[in-house]
């Protein structure tokens, strides 16, 4: 945990700039024009869309939280957490999930839909599973770590196969956390989604030109330090102790 | 050699964690039927040793184990062992009490459910299972009516005793009890030495205590460890009375430490 100290920090300052960079670069704006987007139902039709949106977003949805949670599982019980694929994964599923839902979207936004000036189906799934994957994944992380070690072992003692042991003592016991989390990637997903139609419906009504303006990416870069501080913290005082 | 007489022979055994020597070539002989005691102080490795029966040790890696552990006659280190059915014949009872938060019911079935095919248990054989369980700990009285109630939250000594309860279903040979009292007041840690004394024609019980007065009280013979060496193994009254080894005497007459 000493060794990893520094690489948080400079990865987390790499982050910061890189998005600030993002955020701060205007000459990618663009003035929107209904007639360039007119074919996308997204921004004509908002309720249609919506429809379409869930419908060809669910099956994604589902499947990356499903990834998340068995991920975390395999993870938090056959890997030890000495490990480097431990401690690798852990770190970068914390940088994930400390990053604010909104930033997700105006990447999505601004990388994807504005350069290539179309949504495509990959772009969406990617931005739902990094929306969704890495919360899932920590709060199941959480709750099998938080199942009492000893009575663990009681089972454990009573001749009970590991497989066994988490099938039918673990996970039942971690589902209230196991479902916590996955109720929270939804609405992440979902509040972005809510957002972006938001912004959109507006900007294209006002004719006005995409861009954040200076003062609200300060807001969003404070949200974003944070957040990944929480998240980094969060992680750190996890207690991973193993009984003796 | 005769193994009838003896549920556990260990030859030469050491264990490290790491470069840490726990164990070092103990040699013990543990007699079948009857209440042996593990005393020491703390970090001798009384535990280890305890825990080496049912190899819960391996869980933890990084540990080696030189020599052999005979259970039954069988060593426990064969390829051909299972190590499931090693744990079903060595339970073990743990420190502080914990029963699986679910309902008494469903704790005393819980090994049974897991060790048999789905669905081969009927309801009629479950529930007798059940009250022979909590009959021969002494708690049917005291819970036949709150089967359903959650095991976590009953008294600490009915919870001991239900860690005790949920092994038998699984007809276990040997009870391996790491201080089983150490959470317990002085009436539930008498309960738990009663109970004990009665199974113990039936069940070979090993026990680690730190409470010098349980070993004297509950054990047949009794076992003095000290920093992973086992010093003297001798009928418990004689082992207290004139211990042979320096060592001992110094433990048992509280000169130590």
């Amino acid at each position: 945990m000493n060794m990893s100290y520094p690489i948080i920090l400079c990865l987390t300052c790499l982050i910061l700039l890189v998005t600030l960079y993002l955020i701060l670069d205007n000459r990618h704006n663009t003035v929107l024009e209904e007639s360039d987007l007119i074919d996308h139902e997204i921004l004509t039709d908002p309720i249609y869309s919506l429809q379409d949106k869930i419908n060809s977003m669910l099956p994604i949805l589902i499947v990356s939280i499903l990834i998340g949670i068995v991920f975390a599982v395999l993870l938090q019980e056959w890997v030890p957490a000495e490990s480097w694929i431990y401690r690798i994964s852990d770190f970068i599923i914390a940088i994930l999930a400390g990053i604010p839902s909104v930033f997700y979207g105006l990447l999505c936004v601004y990388y994807f839909l504005l350069k290539s000036g179309r949504v495509s189906y990959l772009t969406q799934s990617l931005t739902v599973v990094l929306l969704t994957m890495p919360i899932a994944f920590q709060s199941t992380q959480n709750a099998v770590k938080s199942v009492d070690v000893s009575i663990r072992e009681a089972v454990y003692a009573l001749g009970v196969k590991k497989s066994k042991v988490i099938t039918a003592h673990v996970l039942p016991h971690a589902y209230s956390g196991i479902m916590s989390g996955v109720y929270t990637a939804v609405s992440r997903s979902f509040f972005v989604a809510g957002l972006i139609l938001v912004t959109f419906t507006w900007t294209i009504h006002s004719r006005a030109s995409f861009s954040i303006p200076k003062n609200a990416s300060v807001f969003l870069i404070a949200a974003l330090l944070c957040s990944l501080c929480s998240s980094l913290l969060k992680k750190q005082s996890v207690n991973t102790d193993y009984p003796a | 050699m005769d193994a009838t007489n003896y549920s556990i022979e260990t030859e030469n055994l050491s264990l490290w964690y790491g470069d840490f020597q726990a164990l070092i070539d103990v040699s013990v002989k543990i007699p079948d039927g009857k209440i042996t005691s593990l005393i020491g102080p703390s970090g001798c490795g009384k535990t280890t040793l305890l825990r080496c029966f049912n190899r819960v040790n391996e869980r933890y890696g990084n540990v080696t184990t030189k020599g052999e552990i005979n259970i039954l006659g069988k060593n426990i280190y064969d390829p051909d062992v299972s190590l499931l059915e090693l744990r079903k014949t060595v339970g073990m009872v743990f420190q502080r009490p914990n029963p699986l938060p679910i309902s008494v019911y469903d704790n005393i079935l819980f090994g049974l459910r897991i060790h048999s095919p789905f669905r081969s248990l009927s309801r009629a054989d479950s529930d007798e299972i059940v009250e022979d369980a909590l009959t021969s700990v002494f708690l049917w009285d005291d819970l036949k009516d709150k089967l359903k109630t959650k095991a976590t939250s009953l008294q600490l000594e009915q919870q001991q005793k239900l860690c005790i309860a949920r092994l038998l279903p699984l007809k276990p040979q040997i009870i391996l009890m790491d201080e089983p009292c150490s959470a317990l007041d002085a009436k539930g840690t008498l309960a738990v030495e009663e109970l004990m004394d009665v199974l113990s024609g039936s069940y070979t019980f090993l026990i680690v205590t730190h409470n010098m007065a349980q070993a004297r009280r509950v054990s047949t013979e009794c076992i003095y460890m000290f920093l992973g060496e086992l010093i003297e193994h001798r009928e418990t009254q004689a082992l207290f009375d004139e211990p042979e080894h320096p060592k001992t005497a110094d433990y048992v007459q509280m000169r130590y430490g």
